[in-house]
């Protein structure tokens, strides 16, 4: 027997999803920033080791863009706001 | 410029009056980067009125203004120590931290006036009399960055 189809409930989880980890916080490449900043900055804003922000960084630099976390909307937010007062290249985009 | 660890753990810096000078000039042009030059996303359609883009414009003002208050109390010519032509002044770890941040933000706010130039794009900086102070000010900050990673490798050993 098929399930009984619920598209308010249905609806109603897609958005809690989007909340809750819907959204990707992006760094982007740009001429500017220094490689050895970039590496500091991921590890001041996401307390990663140095390899690891290394490794974004690498990304970002030959790629054009590294997806940093997957999140929610307020803390992609708060990730976002952080990586731009420290000048990078970042967005929240819904993914 | 030079750098020495003191027992306090931070560094002491010692420069010429002349880096004094333009360290305590470039830090009075803090922020460079207007509030508004940062988008909230890439890919999606956002403008002016949307209320994340917003909220993240207002987060950036208000920043810079508790910014400022910080480095008034961090870099000004009487916080320098001044012997025989040479300058010096202490930073600890987080001063370290603040200051970079402070110095890119001018760095990438004279590259923006400078037309945001790309090598990879071909669209080089142009020295002329309007964005010759951006190439220098650029030059400047990055000698200065540079001289803040050094130091705060030193301090992470």
């Amino acid at each position: 027997m098929a399930p009984t189809a619920h598209p308010e409930i249905e609806q109603d989880t897609k958005e809690k999803d989007l909340r809750d980890h819907g959204y990707v916080v992006i760094c982007w490449d740009d001429p500017v920033n220094l490689m050895e900043y970039v590496t500091k900055v991921l590890q001041k804003v996401f307390g990663w080791t140095k390899e690891k922000a290394e490794h974004h960084m690498l990304e970002v630099h030959k790629k054009g863009k590294s997806v940093l976390v997957r999140d929610s909307m307020e803390k992609a937010e708060y990730f976002v706001h952080q990586l731009q007062r420290y000048s990078l290249h970042a967005t929240m985009e819904k993914g | 410029m030079n750098y020495r660890l003191f027992s306090e753990g931070g560094v002491e810096w010692e420069m010429t009056e002349f880096e004094k000078d333009s360290l305590v000039d470039l830090v009075k042009s803090f922020p460079v980067i207007e509030p508004g030059y940062h988008r909230i996303s890439r890919l999606e359609e956002v403008d002016e009125e949307d209320e994340r883009q917003q909220l993240l414009e207002e987060s950036i003002a208000e920043q810079y203004i508790e910014d400022r208050k910080r480095l008034e109390n961090l870099v000004y010519h009487e916080r320098f120590e001044v012997e025989a032509e040479i300058a010096r002044i202490q930073f600890n770890a987080d001063d370290l931290d603040f200051l970079l941040l402070v110095l890119n933000n001018i760095r990438v706010g004279h590259w923006i006036r400078a037309g945001c130039p790309d090598e990879k794009k071909m669209k080089t900086l142009r020295l002329d009399p309007e964005h010759g102070i951006d190439f220098f000010r650029m030059f400047l900050c990055e000698r200065f960055e540079a001289m803040i990673l050094v130091s705060m490798e030193l301090l992470e050993e």
